[in-house]
């Protein structure tokens, strides 16, 4: 919705207001014809300045296009799109400011803004102005609202507008790079459960739904009769049940006042997770059952695809740590989604202390996980050294040129807890 | 940036009549455009810069000190000068930007203090388009800087460039946001020629509001400035000839006034034949002092006051002679005569009674050193031509009046120092005897005049050397010009004759003034210099002696009258060739001077209610009763009728006319676009009127629009060529024929009716009304809901 034009007087237009109001004044009093003349040549364009300004800042639609949803380490590019729905006038120099808010609570929101020009618009056109948001934290972005200025072609008056069109976008946590023991973990399970595999379908699994042709997809996963509706090739998607089960589980915890080390552990913890997910939904052919506990406590279970991770990466760029007591009910329900020899491992920011003899959880969790009845479990403790054993994530850059320190590097000694 | 204060300063300069500030000001300007920015070679950091800046008030400062406005006026425009020279070697940015612009347009208001000449006017319109052009600039520069993430907000004394945005908020764990265009890229995108139309738009707006914000400014009729005209140089005009000059008289170029002969009914230009005798004072003594004449006035006390100018004649031929006269320090005017005071005449033009000449009265020193318009009416042209004998002023009824007119021709009957002139009274006696013995005076005075005009009996020169070659030494420098060498100027000339006349007994006196002059077909004016000033001779003629095709019929010559005479041998040279592209030039542009003078730096009250209200009509009789009056219209299509638009409208093809209506026409067009533009923020400004009753104004919208959506559930549209009468009477049929609304088929027609009175009649339904409104509204909608069978 766009609201009707502001009109202000800029700084440059209050110091020219000043020269001509001395001018008048020398004009009026001394009756100096001359300066009569001045004063009109500098109260014209002024006048000029505010009629334009505000013609130009109406009748003007704007829409902003973006992704949904990015990750961490890509840059966002926001287009502004204006379209001029005068049939003369064309539009100049207008400026369009955008607001970009991280969603949270607290020091969590953030908001920063942006100016771009577009530079012409002429009468029943548009006109594209794009900029790029780098450097996104993880989570959930607000766009708007947008404001509209012209201050054409002097600058001494500024027409303004507020448009209302707000949008959002997600910031999926930052993917990493797995290690080998990760694959090795994984793919022995994979492997030793392989012959244990029933295939179901006809083809290569269950037909669960459509996507759009591929280079590289066989013929005979061609779609004809939604391909003849579309009017482009579409091929069937497969759920491959190989019963390889495996649970994710990520343990969130964090103090209630964490230092920017136990900060940067949490969003390690997390792109951890992300990052294996995005692996098996990749790779597809296994059955997840996937726990976040965090400030609240989130399940998924089925076979690894595309959807269930694009939901887990939705859940994963908002979810908040907790207290740390959703563990209990985590590993309690996490496990009867999948086998009974199922691999188990729990991505957590805390370690040691949990499993410490001596420790106050000790009699309660080491007999309840460290049974057969919870298959094998793997406690990764995202502040130790065993992290980088599995997951690293890619150095960022810096200011002089050498690669960063990832969390993992970074942190103290941890427990690796295999069982 | 540099241009615009290379320009301001030269506004300045030519204010000033110096050149030394403007060639620096061009070289600064060229040094620090290539030097600081585009080499970036050399710039001043801003402590020196300061440091420059205060030492160039200081060094400003002794001139402020020193007497007098103009010098303190000049003061400060050296002093803005300087600051700018120095500014234009700093680093640009916004700061410095904007102080140049803001320097430079207070050196132009100075200037406009100190010059006041068509050359500033012509400078003044090419800073608009610099000035312009240089804003639209500093526009594009600031725009392009805010572009990218924004900061910190500026405070209003910020006037630097905003620091540049990203790392710092980056840490702060904000996202970095970054614009696709680059500075450069986004000026190559703005400063397009696709820009021009508006920035002429803004030109041409711009003009218009000014020439109408000038013309229609109230005047008060009391400048408190000098204007740009104290300090010049003033023409001079000597009321006293003398024959004591050595070496060569130069021809003076420089301009004494602009004088512009119109028909005083019509309005329209007035051709001349001949060249116009302008009188500027009558010489009636001469006396020798030691072998030097000299010719002064005579004056009576009660000269100094001055008395009216006198009424035309009821004659319909009057000539109406507006004169814009150089400033020349004195109070002297010059005219036509005889010379006829009209509405437009200034009360203070005063006529001396004895000495017979034009001066303004109570003007101050300030305002003689301006320059002055007035405007008379004469009877001098007949049919073109001056008629040679014009009327003697005073009052002749009386004995009184009589005695005082025997009294004046006695002062110009004789020669006091008869013996000092034996050559010259015999010549004329001789002439007299031979030519015309028994002839009346104008026989006589008209042979002696032939004396000097015809055969080459006289040589006119310039060069008083070659005078003083041949000069008799202790003989009168008349006697001696006509008994011996015979050569001389028009003072000679007119000398010789005013005394042989009076030899004769024939009343006769030297009038001093100016003949001719540059005459200008663009502007219809006659351009008078220096060098046109010249001397004739007037001798009197009694009533019955005055022929009757040599007088102007309708003129009073009771008093006698008084004949023009002019014994200096015409210059060739004067006459008219063909013009070059030179001369027309010229011609155009002293014509665009006096334009400039008379339209932009003179337009006093009484110049602005003559020259533009009142043709305009702007004043008096512009009020709303004034134009319902049919008098008005007729009045106003009289006035235009007698113009050159007026003419063209009549059919008659003329290049001004045609010029006229096209300016007329774009005029009104801009007028147009002006108002359309501005009405926004003139309707801001004014206060809207009393909004009616709310319920009429939405009531006027509210339930037709209910009757048109419940008669839409039926497919029933009105069309955009229906009036809502209309589409109600078409519903209402529809209805009718149907079993299942026709009970409420009438309620369309009630509603458009109820309509009618509300948005067109103006009414405010009362609240029974709006009750019945609703009542049949509620009625129709609910017989529509049910449906049909």
């Amino acid at each position: 919705m766009v609201r009707r034009p502001t009109i202000r007087i800029c700084l440059e237009g209050w110091y020219y207001l000043f020269v001509v109001l001395f001018i008048v004044g020398g004009a009026v009093l001394g009756e100096v014809n001359l300066l009569i003349i001045m004063a009109g040549l500098m109260v014209g364009p002024f006048l000029f300045n505010w009629r334009f300004a505000q013609l130009t800042i109406s009748r003007l639609d704007v829409v902003r296009h973006l992704p949904q949803r990015v990750h961490m380490d890509e840059a966002l590019t926001v287009a502004i799109t204006a379209h001029n729905r005068r049939t003369r006038l064309t539009s100049w120099t207008v400026m369009v400011e955008d607001t970009v808010t991280r969603a949270g609570d607290g020091d969590a929101r953030r908001e920063s803004g942006v100016r771009l020009i577009l530079p012409r618009i002429p009468a029943r056109q548009s006109c594209t102005g794009r900029y790029h948001v780098t450097r996104l934290q993880r989570g959930r972005y607000t766009l708007g609202p947008l404001r509209l200025s012209t201050r054409f072609p002097l600058g001494l008056v500024r027409a303004s507008t507020v448009v209302q069109a707000e949008d959002s976008f997600v910031v999926y946590p930052q993917l990493g790079r797995l290690t080998p023991r990760w694959l090795q973990i994984v793919h022995a399970r994979r492997i030793g459960s392989q012959s244990e595999g029933r295939r179901h379908g006809v083809l290569e699994g269950d037909y669960y739904g459509l996507r759009e042709w591929r280079n590289g997809d066989s013929r005979r996963w061609i779609h004809w009769r939604t391909s003849a509706k579309l009017g482009e090739l579409s091929v069937r998607q497969f759920e491959q049940q190989q019963n390889r089960d495996l649970v994710l589980v990520l343990d969130l915890w964090q103090p209630d006042s964490p230092t920017p080390q136990e900060l940067a552990t949490t969003e390690l913890a997390v792109s951890f997770l992300a990052t294996g997910v995005a692996d098996l939904c990749h790779r597809g052919g296994s059955r997840l059952a996937i726990c976040v506990a965090g400030r609240t406590l989130r399940f998924w279970s089925g076979a690894a695809s595309c959807l269930m991770a694009q939901d887990v990466l939705d859940h994963l760029a908002e979810a908040l740590p907790g207290d740390g007591l959703e563990i209990y009910s985590a590993l309690n329900q996490s496990r009867p989604l999948a086998g009974a020899d199922a691999q188990m491992l729990v991505m957590s920011t805390r370690g040691a202390p949990f499993l410490t003899p001596g420790d106050d959880w000790e009699s309660e969790l080491q007999p309840r996980y460290c049974s057969h009845d919870y298959g094998h479990l793997v406690w990764v403790d995202c502040r130790s050294e065993a992290l980088a054993q599995y997951f690293t994530l890619p150095p960022a850059p810096r200011a002089d040129g050498g690669p960063e320190a990832t969390g993992a590097e970074s942190r103290g000694a941890g427990v690796s807890l295999t069982t | 940036m540099a241009i615009m204060a290379t320009v301001s300063t030269v506004m300045l300069g030519i204010g000033e009549q110096s050149l030394l500030l403007p060639v620096l000001t061009l070289l600064a300007a060229v040094a620090s455009v290539l030097l600081t920015d585009m080499l970036g070679w050399f710039s001043l950091n801003r402590y020196i810069a300061n440091l420059a800046m205060l030492l160039a008030a200081v060094f400003s400062l002794w001139g402020f000190l020193e007497a007098g406005s103009r010098q303190q006026l000049s003061a400060i425009a050296h002093l803005l000068t300087y600051v700018q020279m120095v500014l234009l070697f700093q680093q640009k940015q916004r700061r410095v930007y904007g102080q140049i612009a803001m320097f430079s347009l207070l050196q132009v208001v100075v200037a406009s203090l100190l010059n006041n000449r068509l050359e500033f006017g012509v400078l003044l319109a090419g800073y608009l388009v610099v000035a312009i052009g240089a804003f639209v600039l500093f526009f594009v520069y600031r725009e392009v800087a805010r572009v990218g993430m924004i900061g910190r907000r500026q405070a209003w004394w910020e006037w630097g460039d905003p620091a540049p945005v990203g790392a710092e908020l980056a840490n702060d764990g904000l996202p970095l946001l970054s614009v696709e265009d680059v500075a450069a890229t986004l000026n190559q995108r703005i400063v397009t020629r696709n820009v021009v139309p508006p920035i002429t738009a803004m030109l041409l707006v711009t003009i218009v509001l000014t020439v109408v914000l000038f013309y229609i400014t109230p005047r008060s009729g009391g400048a408190n400035w000098e204007g740009g005209g104290a300090g010049k140089s003033m023409v001079g005009f000597a009321p006293e000839v003398s024959f004591d000059d050595m070496g060569r008289l130069l021809l003076n170029q420089a301009r004494v006034m602009r004088v512009s002969f119109t028909d005083a009914r019509g309005g329209e230009p007035y051709t001349v034949i001949g060249d116009p005798y302008l009188r500027g004072a009558i010489l009636t003594t001469y006396v020798t002092v030691d072998g030097h004449g000299r010719w002064a006035q005579v004056t009576e006390p009660r000269d100094s006051a001055g008395l009216a100018l006198p009424s035309p004649p009821a004659t319909r031929d009057l000539v109406r002679q507006d004169v814009l006269l150089e400033a020349t320090g004195n109070n002297r005017l010059f005219s036509m005569f005889p010379a006829y005071a009209i509405a437009q005449t200034s009360k203070e033009i005063k006529i001396s009674p004895m000495a017979r000449r034009l001066f303004r009265a109570n003007a101050s020193d300030r305002q003689l050193r301006d320059e002055y318009r007035y405007t008379l009416v004469t009877t001098a042209f007949r049919f073109g031509s001056q008629v040679p004998v014009i009327p003697h002023y005073g009052q002749v009824e009386t004995e009184e009046g009589r005695k005082s007119l025997d009294r004046y021709l006695l002062r110009h009957r004789f020669i006091d120092n008869r013996q000092a002139f034996p050559r010259l009274i015999a010549q004329a006696r001789q002439i007299v005897q031979e030519q015309t013995p028994h002839g009346t005076t104008f026989e006589r005075a008209r042979a002696l005049e032939a004396h000097f005009t015809e055969g080459d009996r006289y040589t006119y020169t310039l060069d008083m050397d070659a005078i003083n070659e041949h000069r008799e030494s202790g003989v009168d420098p008349i006697e001696d010009f006509v008994g011996n060498h015979r050569t001389g100027h028009c003072e000679y000339f007119a000398s010789a004759l005013t005394l042989m006349l009076r030899s004769q007994g024939i009343p006769a006196r030297m009038v001093v003034g100016y003949r001719g002059g540059e005459y200008n077909y663009v502007g219809n004016y006659y351009l008078v210099r220096q060098c046109d000033a010249h001397a004739w001779v007037e001798a009197y003629l009694a009533p019955d002696e005055i022929p009757p095709e040599s007088a102007y019929p309708q003129e009073r010559h009771a008093g006698g009258g008084w004949l023009r005479l002019d014994p200096t041998p015409s210059d060739d040279d004067d006459e008219l060739g063909e013009l070059t592209l030179l001369d027309r030039a010229s011609k155009s542009f002293d014509y665009a001077r006096w334009l400039w003078n008379d339209y932009v730096t003179r337009l006093t009250e009484e110049r602005q209610r003559n020259a533009v209200l009142e043709p305009l009509a702007l004043e008096r009789r512009f009020s709303l009763a004034g134009l319902l009056r049919v008098e008005t219209w007729k009045n106003l299509g009289q006035k235009l009728t007698g113009t050159s638009l007026g003419r063209l409208l009549r059919g008659e093809f003329s290049w001004r006319g045609t010029v006229a209506a096209l300016i007329a026409c774009g005029a009104v067009f801009l007028a147009y676009r002006l108002i359309w533009s501005l009405w926004p923020l003139l309707r801001t400004m004014w206060p809207r009127r009393t909004e009616r009753p709310r319920f009429a104004r939405h009531a006027s919208v509210d339930f037709y629009r209910r009757l048109e959506s419940s008669l839409a559930r039926l497919g029933l549209r009105r069309e955009t060529t229906q009036t809502q009468r209309q589409f109600a009477r078409e519903a209402s049929q529809r209805l009718a024929a149907s079993p299942h609304y026709a009970r409420v088929s009438d309620i369309p027609d009630q509603l458009a009716a109820a309509f009618y009175q509300v948005r067109f009649g103006r009414q405010t339904p009362d609240p029974q009304q709006a009750a019945q409104i609703q009542q049949l509204l509620q009625t129709l909608e609910q017989a529509l809901r049910q449906p049909s069978a």
